[in-house]
């Protein structure tokens, strides 16, 4: 494997060819905050904004990359801490925490130091549609993050899937009669960063009610 | 071809009206002369219709064929299509029976057609696709022997009777329009017909400023019979490009020469495209149309697809064979049935026919095309979630590059592109790739089909060049609208909202507005329409229709959304007009597909055309006067006591009109806490004594 060479933060960093910054980027640490990023699934395509970086074009404009998707290139300049960046993680986290409260402390504590203002916290009003009392009531304190989706189709059980889309968009539980067993591998329970899954996935997802009509 | 009894016997016959009018029924003695029993009424012997001159010399001699290129069916066709498109012993009736000419009824209008005595021998009715005049549907036309086209428009009891008598070869009345072909008994498309306008209707405003390219056979021939198709000369080139050796060479040049760029909305070069996916060397190579096309207020894929769904079909099919695609698919809606309908039947034709399938025309090139219905989201209509699609995933886009025409469907090169662009391809591969550049600017070459809808006198399916003046369109094509207009909605949820000046429509012009061409919707509001109402409804659509992968376009317009909501009510302040255009923003930067980078277009439109809209609703002001909270409906009651009609009192759904009497007066009013704005006592008023007034209740 060739060594691509690009610049962070005016430091010239090489990595593998093939990798992701975020990737590149641990390896020489330089730290970037990261959330639905998860090194086990990298084929979750949920993109929660958190790892964004800032990637300067020849012609000196700079666009919005995400590190965790995004792979490296020969003589890219990147920047991973600017006054917009943290805008705009301060604007995500306050999106993320507007699906809590979550079960896992750690989270929290995560995403409210991206947030920066405690007494904002305490402010941050739920989603508009899980106050109107709509089917996702139920999944309150879920982020959608995808990791839990990627990681039952990487373990080959395929029970849980994305459903729904746009404000409607929640993750269910479909019961394959082929593949009846969930519940031994627990990889989803393991993987969840904001501690969603605490039980059987039968019975955190709102979708086992579809189940009976697959 | 008539549906009338052929065979009728007197007797039975004189009986039944006698029956009608309530008389005893009579028996032969009674009847007063004598009834032949072997006498019965039949037809005269049916006339089929044939055209004066053969077409398929011409076309051979035009596309430098011979004609042992063409099997023995495909000549049989063409020249059976020529004699049903240009008759020279019979009349030639087309109604428009696109999904808009069957939603105003036009079926029944056909069979009538078709079962009329009168017409019997002398004319014959085709169902064809659609105009474009949305507005004049259901539309007959009527070819008269000697190629004169006479067109009826709003189609009702009494017009019918107009058109019957024109096809009768009596002397045509009230049409709406007329055509003359200029080679009487030949015609290749809408330019071999010149325009004369007659009568009141200024459909010569709404045809003349067109130019038709794509739409050339539109409304003319019937797409559920390819042989008419090839009697235009209609896959001619697609025989050409497989008689010929590198056509799929000259074809890319040709494309990339053109300057075509993607009709979907990106408007990425589309022969760049083409060469891509063509220099790689994978076997296995996708063709794909998008058809699948989610903007409210557009349908001119679903247009094409019912009109002429052949040309798509070549233009793909050329395409595939540029590239050396063996399997080509078309993305469409399942919101379509009669498109798909159509489509499958044209494509069981050409496998019939052989234009399809293994080994096509001896050439040794095999194609086969797949119709794939997609669940209708928003989202489905983007490049690559539809890849997804097909391969069975959920719907949702993925990032690029590499792009599809490197590495798309299964892992293939794929070209990709939109049902406008391939009917562009067939125009292109028919003439040149330089003539095409003769319309339209230097960087947006050729015609565009646009939708017009919303608030004007001629809604249809128009096709402009590029550059042609957005006033142009809306007051000359679209003939205005009673209020003045205020502004236009280019593109769909993508697109934006710009206020109605003299602009250019083409990619550049709009990239500076900060709108988009998108697939082509235009939407024309006029002054009675809230701005920000609007773009609380465009992000309405996008919250509903985004995919959910990404944060911002999922819980980041739901935001941008409840705001708008707040303004709608009054509520909105100056700093929640800064937070919309920070989440715009984010929307617009974060975001992987064109669909949410343009996600905020309305609402950034809105905000940079009309502020000052935003700011009188932080006034408590609207002043498109439709916004439930901030407007009420007042009685002008020196106009009302005069009449005490009380419609307005007796037709509100909800009651809230209370009524008074003082010294004999009537005195009307409103309690705005019923009242829901529906307007229906306004609509009513005979008088003109109901008005609306906004500014958060001043004006007590």
């Amino acid at each position: 494997m060739s060594k691509v060479t690009f610049v962070a933060d005016g430091v010239a960093v090489s990595a593998e060819e093939g990798l992701t910054y975020l990737e590149a980027l641990k390896e020489n640490n330089i730290e970037v905050p990261f959330f639905c990023y998860s090194p086990k699934v990298k084929e979750n395509g949920q993109r929660c904004h958190i790892c964004v970086v800032e990637k300067v074009n020849p012609d000196g404009s700079k666009i919005l990359v995400h590190s965790c998707h995004d792979k490296i290139s020969e003589g890219a300049v990147i920047i991973t801490d600017s006054p917009r960046l943290k805008e705009l993680r301060r604007h995500s986290s306050e999106l993320l925490l507007r699906r809590g409260p979550f079960k896992n402390k750690k989270a929290t504590e995560f995403l409210e130091n991206l947030l920066g203002d405690k007494e904002k916290c305490a402010d941050i009003e739920v989603l508009p549609s899980f106050a109107e009392g709509d089917i996702r009531l139920m999944e309150k304190g879920c982020v959608l993050c995808g990791r839990c989706v990627a990681m039952c189709h990487k373990a080959g059980k395929k029970h849980l899937t994305f459903l729904g889309r746009g404000k409607n968009l929640r993750i269910a539980y479909v019961d394959w009669e082929s593949n009846p067993d969930c519940g031994t591998c627990k990889a989803c329970r393991k993987i969840c960063p904001v501690g969603f899954i605490d039980g059987e996935p039968k019975d955190v997802f709102t979708a086992a009610f579809y189940s009976k009509n697959i | 071809m008539s549906g009338y009894q052929k065979e009728v016997n007197i007797l039975e016959t004189v009986n039944f009206l006698r029956r009608m009018r309530g008389l005893d029924e009579v028996d032969e003695d009674e009847l007063g002369y004598e009834v032949d029993p072997n006498y019965k009424y039949s037809k005269a012997t049916e006339v089929k219709p044939k055209a004066a001159n053969p077409v398929l010399p011409r076309l051979l001699w035009q596309y430098k064929l011979k004609k042992d290129d063409l099997t023995p069916k495909l000549r049989e066709l063409t020249e059976a299509g020529h004699n049903l498109l240009c008759p020279a012993n019979m009349n030639r009736i087309t109604v428009g029976m696109a999904t808009c000419g069957r939603a105003a009824g036009a079926a029944d209008y056909l069979n009538r057609f078709k079962s009329n005595p009168n017409l019997e021998n002398r004319a014959f009715a085709v169902g064809v696709g659609c105009f474009g005049s949305c507005f004049a549907e259901p539309m007959a036309m009527i070819r008269k022997k000697d190629g004169s086209y006479h067109g009826y428009g709003g189609l009702d009891s009494y017009n019918y009777w107009d058109a019957v008598r024109t096809a009768n070869d009596e002397e045509p009345k009230k049409d709406w329009f007329r055509f003359n072909e200029k080679e009487t008994g030949f015609i290749k498309g809408s330019g071999d017909l010149t325009f004369s306008p007659v009568g009141h209707r200024n459909f010569d405003a709404f045809y003349e400023p067109q130019n038709r390219r794509v739409m050339e056979h539109c409304g003319l021939i019937d797409p559920e019979n390819v042989g008419e198709y090839l009697a235009v000369g209609g896959y001619f080139p697609f025989i050409k490009a497989l008689k010929t050796p590198d056509s799929g060479v000259k074809l890319v040049e040709e494309v990339k020469t053109s300057g075509l760029r993607g009709r979907g909305g990106g408007g990425f070069p589309t022969g760049i495209k083409l060469e891509t996916a063509a220099k790689t060397e994978d076997k296995m190579k996708f063709v794909i149309a998008n058809a699948d096309e989610g903007d409210p207020g557009a349908y001119m894929d679903r247009t094409l697809l019912e009109s002429d769904p052949h040309r798509v079909l070549e233009g793909l099919m050329l395409s595939a064979h540029a590239i050396g695609a063996g399997y080509a698919y078309i993305f469409t809606r399942r919101e379509y049935p009669l498109a798909i309908e159509i489509l499958q039947k044209a494509i069981d034709d050409l496998n019939d026919i052989g234009l399809l399938g293994e080994n096509i025309l001896g050439s040794g090139y095999s194609l086969s095309i797949g119709i794939i219905q997609s669940a209708g989201a928003f989202v489905c209509g983007e490049e690559t979630s539809m890849l997804h699609i097909i391969e069975g995933l959920r719907g949702t886009p993925f990032p690029r590059p590499p792009h599809p025409a490197v590495k798309g469907l299964y892992g293939y090169p794929t070209f990709l592109s939109n049902v406008e662009t391939y009917a562009n391809i067939t125009w292109i591969a028919e003439h040149s790739g330089e003539a095409f550049r003769s319309s339209g600017t230097e960087e947006s070459t050729g015609t565009k089909i646009l939708c017009l809808a919303g608030d004007i006198r001629r809604t249809g399916v128009v096709e402009v060049d590029f550059g042609t003046d957005c006033q142009t369109i809306v007051d000359g094509i679209g003939g205005g609208d009673k209020f003045p207009i205020k502004a236009v909605q280019i593109g769909g949820p993508s697109g934006g909202i710009l206020p109605y000046r003299s602009f250019a429509i083409d990619y550049e012009t709009m990239k500076r507005t900060g709108a988009m061409v998108g697939s082509g919707g235009l939407v024309v509001l006029n002054n009675h329409r809230c701005m920000v109402d609007i773009a609380h409804h465009f992000s309405e659509f996008m919250v509903k229709e985004s995919c959910g992968q990404c944060l911002f376009c999922r819980d980041g317009l739901q935001e941008l959304e409840r705001l708008l909501a707040l303004f709608t009510k009054g509520l909105g302040t100056e700093e929640d007009l800064e937070k919309i255009e920070t989440i715009a923003e984010e929307i617009e930067g974060t975001s992987l597909c064109g669909l949410g980078k343009t996600a905020a277009n309305p609402v950034l439109t809105t905000l940079k055309y009309f502020r000052d809209e935003y700011l009188a609703h932080i006034e408590g002001r609207c002043l498109g006067l439709t916004c439930v909270d901030l407007t009420f409906l007042r009685f002008n009651l020196d106009n009302c006591r005069q009449w005490k009609c009380h419609i307005c009192y007796s037709f509100c759904p909800v009651k809230a009109i209370k009524r008074a009497e003082d010294k004999g007066d009537v005195y009307l009013s409103v309690d705005d806490s019923i009242c829901t704005r529906c307007r229906i006592c306004k609509d009513f008023c005979p008088n003109g004594a109901i008005y609306t007034v906004t500014g958060g209740g001043e004006y007590e």
